[in-house]
Parts: C-alpha cells; sequence; structure tokens
C-alpha cells in the first residue's frame, strides 16, 4: 500500500493482500521494514533515553508516569512490556511496586541498554529480558495481567498482529496499554509540533547523535500512525474489549486501554 | 562507608618494594600501597568502635546475605549430593578476619587469604582468643595471593571477595583470578562500591571528610564500579551473574536489600558442565 505524506494520518495498516507498508513516507517492501527499524534502533540505542528528552522537552516522563498509573501496579500481577527496550517501563513498574516483569524488544540493541540499565538500578532478578518479535511472541496464551506498549507500535509492520498478540498473552481480566503519539487534537498545537517535529528533531538528531535520518524517520512514522479512533478499531478487531483512549498533551501522544474479558 | 576490610590482590604492575627487596613471586597481582594502609590498621581492626567500625556494623548483614544466597543457587559437586558435608570457602583479602570468622560460624569450612602479614597476625590472634564453638566450620588462614592459591590447584565451593575489588589496579584480572578459584557450579560473592553521585556524596565526602568515620583516601571514587561494569567484568570471566542487593544502613546496624546506588553485594556462579 502506498502511502500519501500528503495525509499525515493515513494509516499503516497494510492490507493483508499487499506487499508493502510505510516506513516513515517511503513506502518499503513489507519484509524490509523490519531490518530498517532495526537499523534506525541501533543507531540511536546509545544515546535514546537523552533523545527522549530533547524530543519532548522532558514531557515522555510525565507521560510514562501517567501511563504506569494506569497500569496500576501491584506486587501479584506480571507484566509483559513490549517494545520496552531501555526500560523506563518496566522500572518504573517495579518502582510502584508491580510483580515481575518481562522487558521484551525485537532490538538487541536497545535490549542491552535496557539489561545494563535493570543492573545497575539492582532490579535484574525481577526482570526477564526477552528479545522477540512482538508479531509473533514466544509466550504461552494467558500468561500475563498486564501487557504494555510504549512508543513502539508505530514501528511494527503488521500491528494487528502485534494487538491480537497482546489479547493471545493476556490472562482473562486482564489489560493491554498502548502509549504511542497519536493525532493532535489543538490546532494551534498542530503547527507548533509539525515545524518542531520535521525542523527541529533531525537538526537535534544530527547534532547529539549524529544521525538526522533515523530522527526524520521518527518523525514521519509519527505522522503516519493511526489516529486515535482508527487504532481503537484495530483493537477491536483483535479482539479486545471495553476499548478507550485517553488524550495527553492535545493529544500529542494518547493512551490506548482494552481488556480481555 | 566501610574502608575496605583487606590488603588486595588484583592485575596491574607496581614498583619492586622498598629498598630494593626482591618480590614476591606473584607481587604483579598486590597492590602494596594498599597493602601498606590496612598493614597499618592491624591493630585496630577487631575494634568494634575503631576505624574498622562501618565493617564491623555491616559484616552480619553480608555475611548472612551470601549464606542465603549460596544455600538458594549452589549447584552441589557430586561428592556433596549425599549430604553432610560443609562447604570449601575462599574470603580473599580477608584482613584481620572479620568476614572469615563469621563464615566459619555459619558452617562454612573456610579459608582466609590475605597479603599483608600484620592483618592476617591480628586474624590469627583474635581466632585464638575466640575459638569458634561447636556447630561451626573449620577456619584457616593463608599468606598469599589468588593467583598462588590457583597455580596450586585449590578450588572451592564458595569465593568471597567483600570490599576488595573497588581496591585493586585491574578489577577484570581480579575477577578472571577469583572464577578460577571456584569449581564449576560454585559461587563468587563480590561487594563493593557503586560509582554514583550519591556514593561520592555518602562514601567518599561523607565518610571520609565530614562524619571522619574511615581514614581520608580510603577509597577512590573513580575506582568504584557500577553494577553493570561489575556483571561485564564477570562474564568476561566465565561467571554469571545470579542475584544481587544493596547494603543500607538500618539503625546501628546494616541490612541486605533497599537500593544499589552506595554499597551493594553480588552473587556470581560458574556454570557447571
Amino acid at each position: 500500500m502506498t502511502t500519501n505524506p500528503n495525509h499525515p494520518n493515513a494509516t499503516s495498516q497494510a492490507d493483508t493482500t499487499n506487499a508493502t507498508t510505510d516506513f516513515g513516507y517511503r513506502s518499503v517492501p513489507k519484509g524490509e521494514k523490519k531490518t530498517l527499524v532495526k537499523e534506525v534502533f541501533e543507531s540511536v540505542a546509545g544515546k535514546y533515553d537523552v533523545m527522549n528528552d530533547l524530543m519532548s522537552l522532558g514531557l515522555h516522563r510525565a507521560w510514562k508516569r501517567d501511563f504506569i498509573n494506569l497500569l496500576a501496579p501491584r506486587a501479584g500481577l506480571r507484566l509483559l512490556d513490549l517494545a520496552g527496550g531501555t526500560g523506563d517501563i518496566t522500572f518504573g513498574w517495579l518502582k510502584r511496586g508491580g510483580g515481575p516483569a518481562v522487558l521484551s524488544d525485537i532490538n538487541a540493541a536497545m535490549l542491552e541498554v535496557g539489561r545494563k540499565r535493570a543492573i545497575d538500578k539492582g532490579l535484574i532478578e525481577r526482570v526477564e529480558v526477552c528479545c522477540a518479535d512482538a508479531e509473533a511472541l514466544p509466550f504461552p496464551d494467558a500468561s500475563f495481567d498486564r501487557v504494555s506498549m510504549a512508543f513502539g507500535l508505530r514501528n511494527c509492520t503488521d500491528k494487528l498482529a502485534v494487538l491480537k498478540e497482546a489479547r493471545r498473552v493476556l490472562k482473562p481480566g486482564g489489560r493491554f496499554l498502548c502509549l504511542e503519539f497519536s493525532k493532535v487534537t489543538v490546532p494551534a498545537l498542530a503547527q507548533i509540533y509539525d515545524v518542531w517535529s520535521f525542523q527541529a528533531l533531525p537538526r537535534m538528531g544530527r547534532m547529539v547523535a549524529g544521525d538526522a535520518d533515523s530522527y526524520q524517520y521518527l518523525a514521519e512514522s509519527i505522522r503516519m500512525f493511526p489516529p486515535q479512533a482508527k487504532l481503537e478499531a484495530m483493537m477491536r478487531e483483535a479482539g479486545l474489549e471495553r476499548v478507550s483512549h485517553r488524550n495527553l498533551t492535545g493529544g500529542i501522544v494518547a493512551i490506548h486501554s482494552g481488556w480481555r474479558l | 562507608m566501610p574502608p575496605s576490610q583487606h590488603a588486595h590482590q588484583g592485575g596491574g604492575h607496581h614498583g619492586s618494594s622498598q629498598g630494593g627487596a626482591p618480590r614476591a613471586r606473584h607481587a604483579s597481582s598486590i597492590n602494596a600501597e594498599e597493602i601498606a594502609h590496612f598493614d597499618a590498621l592491624a591493630d585496630e581492626w577487631w575494634n568494634p568502635k575503631g576505624p574498622m567500625a562501618p565493617l564491623h556494623a555491616m559484616n552480619p548483614a553480608r555475611t548472612d546475605w551470601v549464606k542465603a544466597q549460596v544455600e538458594k543457587h549452589l549447584k552441589p559437586a557430586p561428592s556433596q549430593e549425599q549430604g553432610g558435608q560443609c562447604l570449601h570457602l575462599l574470603d580473599m583479602g580477608c584482613g584481620a578476619g572479620l568476614a572469615s570468622e563469621r563464615y566459619a560460624r555459619l558452617g562454612f569450612d573456610t579459608l582466609g587469604c590475605d597479603a599483608s602479614p600484620s592483618a592476617l597476625a591480628a586474624a590469627r590472634a583474635h581466632l585464638a582468643s575466640h575459638p569458634l564453638g561447636r556447630g561451626a566450620g573449620t577456619l584457616h588462614y593463608h599468606h598469599g595471593s589468588a593467583e598462588e592459591l590457583a597455580a596450586a590447584g585449590k578450588t572451592f565451593d564458595v569465593v568471597s571477595a567483600l570490599e576488595i575489588v573497588e581496591h585493586v589496579n585491574n578489577p577484570a584480572q581480579f575477577i578472571k583470578n577469583l572464577a578460577a578459584l571456584v569449581r564449576p557450579g560454585g559461587c563468587v560473592a563480590l561487594s563493593t562500591l557503586n560509582r554514583t553521585v550519591k556514593s561520592f556524596l555518602v562514601a567518599k565526602v561523607g565518610a571520609e571528610y565530614v562524619l571522619r568515620m574511615v581514614e581520608k583516601g580510603t577509597h577512590d571514587w573513580r575506582k568504584f564500579i557500577t553494577p553493570a561494569e561489575l556483571e561485564a567484568m564477570g562474564t568476561q570471566a566465565g561467571l554469571r551473574l545470579v542475584a544481587m542487593s544493596g547494603l543500607n544502613p538500618h539503625g546501628s546496624s546494616w541490612r541486605a536489600g533497599g537500593g544499589v546506588d552506595v554499597n551493594y553485594i553480588t552473587l556470581f556462579q560458574k556454570p557447571a558442565p
């Protein structure tokens, strides 16, 4: 499916009969996206946390705090943190008294940063680190109480497959929560946000991480991600119930929630 | 924070000893400055209100944690599968035996090894006047280095090196030396200080300059080791990290648990074939 850059919120959910998908504003063969995304995150892994602060002006910390509050950590609950990368959600969950967590990511370089951070925080015994593809998880059905995904879904090739897998590994009564960039709902903010994303971000990427292209991709991937209502529909299609979303910072990001009942 | 309990081994090279005296065969692994520093404190080791007071306070928490984790993780050697045999533990850099005596009382057959003759003299004197009592393991002391023991083909079920690794010249080599001394399936326990802003303020500025709990110059903050660095060194030495805990003050004593941003303790395991 060829995407149109003039439609910033055009869905990246390719038709199953189609052989292409989005990679930012480019249309690429489906089989290539994972490799391209892998290269992006291998490039930015070492500076990922610093760049998150710069990209979001530190707001990502507040967004993640809200997200962890909604996860409602408790000692008896088990978390699967998909596309967990450097571990912010996993560590927040554990700090707040959550039960054992699996920190999972398809990218070994990002996961290694997360593993080292877990060791340095003295949390490694409570974290299982697992290199896994969110589209085909190596876990049995009904094995987690919570599945989280923060800023990862937009980088997946087959988003519906990810949502179906999240539902499959959830226990009945378990909850899936997704924190992701979304469609800005405040017109004045949308213009500022565009300038920030497409002019400031790649420049900062060049200065801080020596890599403008990766940050250009990150900005484009945000625009290509399904808007709030569309993602809700995909979650329902995946079999999740009581689906809802909550906008943060005028819709720059949204937290989507769904349950396996 | 606690000064090192010990005179220390580790890779790295040192100048010849004073007066051109011949160097010991394995002197390349021994930090002469550290030995001199702790030699000078030999008479004070067992004074719970002296310069080793922090070490006395934290000693039970460290050794009890090691025992609990060893019971959880150690794979018995074939000769131990019937039970009833004491585990052999090497306390590397034992100083005057604060940890060694406690390990023996916890039931380990313990060998305390150190490169400081005066610290070992203090250890032997204390043991002579404070017998271990019933139910304890055996306790012996040895003057030497990790390399010497390894060269002699010695291996142990457990190797413990508490508050040492931040004092050696080459921590990675030191950990390799320890790994050579533990049998497959056995465990290596290491406690040290994390290199964080908090540890600089607490263990360096606070303990040495503000509270004067330990002598100035006891620690070099730049030689403190983060848990991830320690884990990487363990991995290079063929060991696997299996447990970790913070060591933190708790009233007048210490306990294992809480944050790892100042003192922490780890247990590594040598994979069984």
